[in-house]
């Protein structure tokens, strides 16, 4: 293409439009921003109300603060007032002025990005993250969800465990190790086994979300619910204090029983011996005595055995139901379920929780990401001098911004209100 | 060299191969990088056609080069290879060649030069889109030396099949590399379809009002709009796919979905979702794939036939009814996937459509051949090869525009038959068309004529002879996507027809040799050229081939609309748009 | 466009027609505060309704005064009212097959989905089967289309 080095000569156009190429430019992209929130924003509108009637997680049970997010609506509408501002004086030359408004803008959306990111954690601390190995949520109270967390608590017993080999564990990790325990015997294995004996399935179900609502409880205002747990409660202990009384009176018994064949034993050996030393047999009344004491002995040992038995099977039912009597007390005694009362992070259960953690991540992240892209862009124009021929750069910039607030004007209601 | 000439040089490259070459901000550099890199990807999506098309003739047995390079035993292939195959081949085709090759290598060329503007609005940005492309192609490339030899989900990589790791072979890491491929291509659009819609909105030359633009720009301003409106949703649903693969979110996979005593994924989405978002985009794209033919067809097809085109407000309006209609039909894509009936009938009435403006562009084309001085060359040859095969691929459209006969014959041949003709014998035939028409401008140099009809006659026979046969397949039942459909006793009997049609499909992956040494060899063997070849009326042939830095070398001053041929008041039979100063 | 041929006046007027407007929008995003936690939530339908007029009202505002858009000519309408109803379109569009993918569940599809989720506090294990509250909603339509 050397030979066709020619005279440049600068061309003149007539454009369609009365704006700079690249506030046009600016426009197009923006309406291609369009579009993507709409995919984005449409698919949420659709999975979120397209769930079944009522099944959609309110602000609360996903810890969203609705005044947080109507704080930060204020911050993006504050920076936007800020960066026209900017504009305008950028128009009238007074760099000095645009460059305070514009600085002013810069700050506003990062502290906009910094409440974002407290939210964020506020979410993660309660075991909300849109993917799954994290997520701690499940969406319905069914097997699967039991066995979730019974794995994740034997998980965490199996960890302390491990640590006890090494070091003495403190008191904070015992008494977790204990939470953990009462945990697995009075919640998981207690309810695997109720369902696993039901056959009903609306029981069944009952017994499910009985326990989904143990751990961390959807309406923590449900006085019905409430009430069924203490009186839950009350029934448990009442067969606790029955299981307690029966083994006091097994325990007796069984003294009893070894009371009783100490005295036979000793007669018993005593005849024993008498009949191997001596050639001269027992009398007839002694060899009667003698297989009496016998069968009175076998009989004894057979009770003993099944004493000693239902003794074993009480100590394991007693600790089963302190487990569950534990695990109700510390339900009852806070606002929020187990999960505020021991700490123990258990998978919790939300209907469309995951639905819902999915989505909120998925708009606020890419609203978020354009809104790092925005300051980005502030940082590069900063240094410029914001005189009216750079006016058009902030007048660019500001178009983006605003476009950015647009999408937050939306995304506000919608995730926050509704 | 005087300073100003290379403050010139400047604004477009920076001095030094690499500058200059490489990473040039002309926009005829970017639109031959762009010409060259579809090329080569051509070859490769060719390729894997020809592969599927052996297994298809003679399956299962050893299979040459692709069994061979990837397949450890001997050359024969596994099913999952199969469907890696023709996923390959599609992404590729559609994709690296014909997108990129209509809106990229033809789209940069001719837009600055047809609208008498020395570059495009924003020369970096366009650079940008060129260069944002490789990550794309490196993504994908790399893809086929992943597990499984690539994604294997199909070009439209529905959920779970894409999702699942372990659904298939190919659907661990290379279907991430090819959902992030797929974003880059995207990007690359956008930044091209807003430089594009700036360009000819702003740029263009003193007189050139909107309704004297040739019918190509029209075509590329309306691919523009398409791509710009309907790519952001596919790229929105990119995102979200990626994280249900990446993150384990679940957008397009139900709540519930439990393996080994557990819940496998988050759930709580919608399989059809991704369908509804991934056709918003890909229907709209097949317009994006087959306008700019149209556009560079009338263009040839009014030149050759010395006639002015048939009804050019027409067809400015039915290409932009094209584009709107196209963004209300996605659904036709999914009569089968259990969709709404009502939205079913919706979607059926408005493809139904598409045909009147369809119709109107085919018969002004046919007016515009009618009657006219018509000269055979290779250019014009190809766009009658296009009109003729779009006919064909059109008409099959209607059937399966109706929701009925699609429910027949939906994943059957006919399906592969109707997109090959509309796809191979349209965009590529006029592709094809549209090289042998602007190569002089490009490279000042012109193709062999002989070898140029050649490569027609040969390309033309055997592509009906591949693709027809399809028809016939897909009316019996055929189904496509099959490794192996001779397993069902009904298509036995259907070997022989599938055999021609891979020895038609080898013999015209040959042809194609014909014209790569022309080509080639053009390049430096051609006759060269003076401005105006072709004696045809657009801005482009006053401008000098090849064009320099800048474009032109006059301030192009448009007095009269692109196609003013055969005037009866002028002395000779065009009147280009721009009078060319005198040398 | 206007701004260009105003002097010092015009940009003190500007300034505060900008305050105006930020006032309006901090009151309407009030308002959208308020009516959530207002009684009105109880009729969701309409307080959905309301909340997003407001935010249509609040996006007008940003858009014709922070964007400038009432200053421009004719192009703001080509540029922004087809982005907006394609989008709406495809909103809409999606809503018979995602939006009301419930009402297609099957009986099967049922036990996965996810339902509300109370503690029948009524529903001890004695009498659960007297109850007629059903844990598990059956859908009525039969449907097994998916």
């Amino acid at each position: 293409m050397t030979d066709t080095q020619h005279q440049h000569v600068e061309l003149s156009y007539e454009p369609a439009l009365p704006i700079p190429r690249g506030k046009l430019c600016l426009w197009l992209f923006l309406s291609t921003e369009i579009m993507f929130f709409a995919g984005l924003i449409g698919s949420y509108i659709v999975l979120r109300f397209g769930v079944p009637e009522g099944a959609w997680p309110t602000p609360k049970q996903v810890y969203l603060v609705e005044w947080i997010g109507a704080f930060n609506t204020f911050v993006l509408i504050c920076s936007s007032v800020t960066v026209v501002l900017a504009l305008e004086a950028a128009k009238q030359n007074q760099a000095g002025l645009a460059k305070r408004w514009f600085v002013l803008t810069f700050l506003l959306g990062s502290v906009f990005l910094g409440i974002k990111a407290y939210e964020y954690t506020q979410k993660f601390e309660h075991g909300i993250y849109p993917m799954r190995p994290r997520s701690k949520i499940y969406d319905k109270a069914n097997p699967y969800y039991v066995s979730a967390v019974g794995s994740y608590v034997a998980g965490e017993i199996a960890k302390l465990q491990v640590e006890t080999g090494r070091t003495e564990l403190t008191g904070m990790d015992q008494e977790r190790l204990e939470h953990l325990r009462a945990v697995q015997t009075g919640l998981v294995n207690w309810t695997a086994e109720e369902v696993a004996l039901e056959e009903n399935p609306y029981a069944q179900s009952s017994q499910l979300e009985t326990f989904a609502y143990v751990i961390s409880p959807l309406d923590p205002d449900n006085s019905q619910a409430h009430e069924f747990l203490v009186s839950q409660k009350s029934e448990v202990e009442k067969q606790k204090d029955g299981f307690i009384l029966e083994q006091k009176a097994k325990d007796q018994r069984s003294q009893e029983i070894n009371e009783e064949l100490v005295e036979l034993n000793e007669a018993y050996a005593a005849l024993e011996a008498k009949a191997e030393a001596g050639e001269a047999a027992l009398t007839a009344a002694e060899s009667e005595a003698f297989a009496k004491l016998a069968t009175q002995r076998t009989e004894l040992y057979e009770e003993l055995t099944a004493v000693d038995a239902s003794r074993a099977k009480l100590t394991q039912e007693i600790e089963t139901y302190t487990a569950r009597a534990d695990v109700l007390e510390a339900t009852l005694s806070s606002h929020h379920g187990l999960n505020e009362a021991w700490h123990l992070g258990l998978p919790i259960m939300i209907p469309s929780g995951n639905t819902w953690a999915n989505t909120y991540f998925l708009l606020t992240g890419f609203h978020a990401v354009h809104v790092f892209i925005g300051l980005l862009a502030f940082a590069l124009v900063m240094p410029m001098k914001l005189i009216a021929t750079h006016a058009h750069l902030v007048e660019n910039l500001g178009l983006y911004w605003h476009f950015v607030d647009l999408v937050w004007i939306f995304l506000f209601p919608l995730l926050y209100l509704f | 060299m005087s300073s100003p000439q290379n403050a010139t040089a400047s604004r477009w490259s920076i001095p030094g191969f690499l500058g200059h070459y490489v990473f040039s901000r002309d926009h005829k550099i970017i639109g031959t990088q762009f010409l060259f890199s579809t090329l080569i990807w051509g070859v490769a999506g060719g390729l894997l056609a020809l592969a599927v098309r052996w297994q298809l003739a003679w399956p299962w047995s050893d299979m040459p080069i692709f069994g061979r390079l990837f397949e450890a035993e001997g050359g024969q292939i596994s099913p999952e290879f199969y469907t890696m195959l023709f996923t390959m081949h599609a992404t590729i085709m559609i994709f690296f060649v014909i997108i990129p090759m209509l809106a990229g290598a033809f789209g940069n060329w001719l837009i600055p030069l047809m609208i008498g503007a020395d570059d495009m609005a924003f020369p970096t940005l366009n650079m940008l889109s060129y260069w944002i492309m490789w990550p794309a192609f490196i993504l994908i490339g790399a893809s086929f030396f992943t597990a499984g030899y690539g994604p294997s989900s199909g070009w439209t990589a529905y959920p779970p099949l894409s999702v699942l790791d372990a659904a298939a072979p190919g659907s661990g890491v290379a279907q991430t590399l090819w959902i992030l491929g797929l974003t880059f291509v995207g990007i690359s659009s956008m930044m091209g379809s807003v430089n594009y819609m700036t360009t000819i909105i702003q740029m263009r030359a003193p007189g050139m009002t909107m309704m004297r633009l040739p019918m190509t720009i029209w075509s590329m301003f309306i691919t523009a709009i398409l791509q710009a409106f309907a790519l952001p949703v596919l790229t929105a649903g990119l995102f979200m796919q990626l994280s249900d693969r990446v993150f384990g979110t679940g957008f397009f996979l139900p709540e519930g979905l439990a393996a080994n005593n557990g819940i496998q994924v988050a759930g709580g989405g919608q399989p059809l979702l991704w369908q509804h978002l991934f056709w918003f985009y890909s229907h709209p794209a097949v317009y994006i794939m087959i306008l700019p033919a149209m556009g560079m067809v009338s263009d040839i097809l009014a030149c050759f036939s010395r006639k002015p085109l048939f009804g050019y407000k027409p067809m400015v309006y039915s290409i932009c009814a094209i584009a709107g209609l196209g963004f209300i039909v996605w659904g036709h894509h999914m009569f089968i996937s259990g969709m709404d009936p009502i939205l079913g009938v919706s979607f059926m009435i408005s493809t139904m459509l598409i045909a009147l403006p369809s119709g109107v562009k085919t018969f002004n084309w046919l007016a515009t051949l009618w009657r006219g001085n018509v000269q055979f060359t290779t250019p014009l040859l190809f766009s009658v090869g296009f009109l003729s095969m779009f006919i064909i691929g059109g008409l099959s459209g209607i059937f399966m525009a109706a929701t009925p006969v699609d429910i027949y014959i939906h994943d059957t041949y006919f399906i592969v038959a109707h997109f090959h003709y509309v796809l191979f014998g349209g965009s590529i035939l006029a592709l094809l068309g549209a090289i042998y028409f602007w190569y002089p401008k490009m490279f000042g140099r012109m193709m062999s004529e002989r070898l140029g009809k050649v490569h027609f006659f040969l390309t033309f026979i055997l592509t009906n002879m591949v693709f027809y046969p399809m028809h016939i397949l897909g009316a019996a039942g055929f189904p496509r996507r099959y490794a192996d459909p001779y397993h069902f006793q009904a298509f036995a009997d259907l070997l022989p027809i599938n055999q021609v049609m891979t020895v038609s499909a080898i013999l015209l992956g040959f042809t194609q040799i014909i014209f790569a040494a022309n080509f080639v060899g053009s390049l430096f063997f051609g006759k060269k050229v003076g401005r105006n070849p072709w004696q045809a009326n657009t801005l482009e042939w006053a401008a000098p081939s090849p064009p320099g830095h800048g474009n032109f070398d006059f301030q192009p001053v448009v007095c009269r609309g692109p196609y003013e041929y055969s005037c009866p008041d002028a002395d000779v039979d065009f009147l280009p748009q721009a009078e060319t100063p005198p040398a | 466009m206007v701004s260009e041929a105003s002097g010092q006046q015009d940009h003190k007027t500007n300034t505060k027609l900008f305050l105006k407007v930020f006032a309006a929008l901090c009151f309407l995003t009030a308002i959208s505060f308020v009516i959530a936690n207002s009684p009105l939530m109880k009729s969701q339908g309409l307080a959905w309704a309301v909340m997003m007029l407001v935010s249509c009202a609040k996006a007008f505002l940003v858009i014709s005064f922070f964007m400038h858009l009432k200053w421009e000519r004719t192009w703001k309408y080509v540029l922004t009212i087809p982005a907006s109803l394609m989008s709406l379109l495809l909103v809409v569009a999606l809503i018979p097959d995602v939006g009301r993918r419930a009402e297609n569940y099957s009986d099967q599809r049922w036990l996965h989905a996810t339902e509300p989720s109370e503690v029948k506090a009524d529903l001890s294990r004695e009498d659960a089967s007297a109850t007629g509250d059903e844990p598990v909603p059956v859908d009525s339509s039969e449907s097994d289309s998916h």
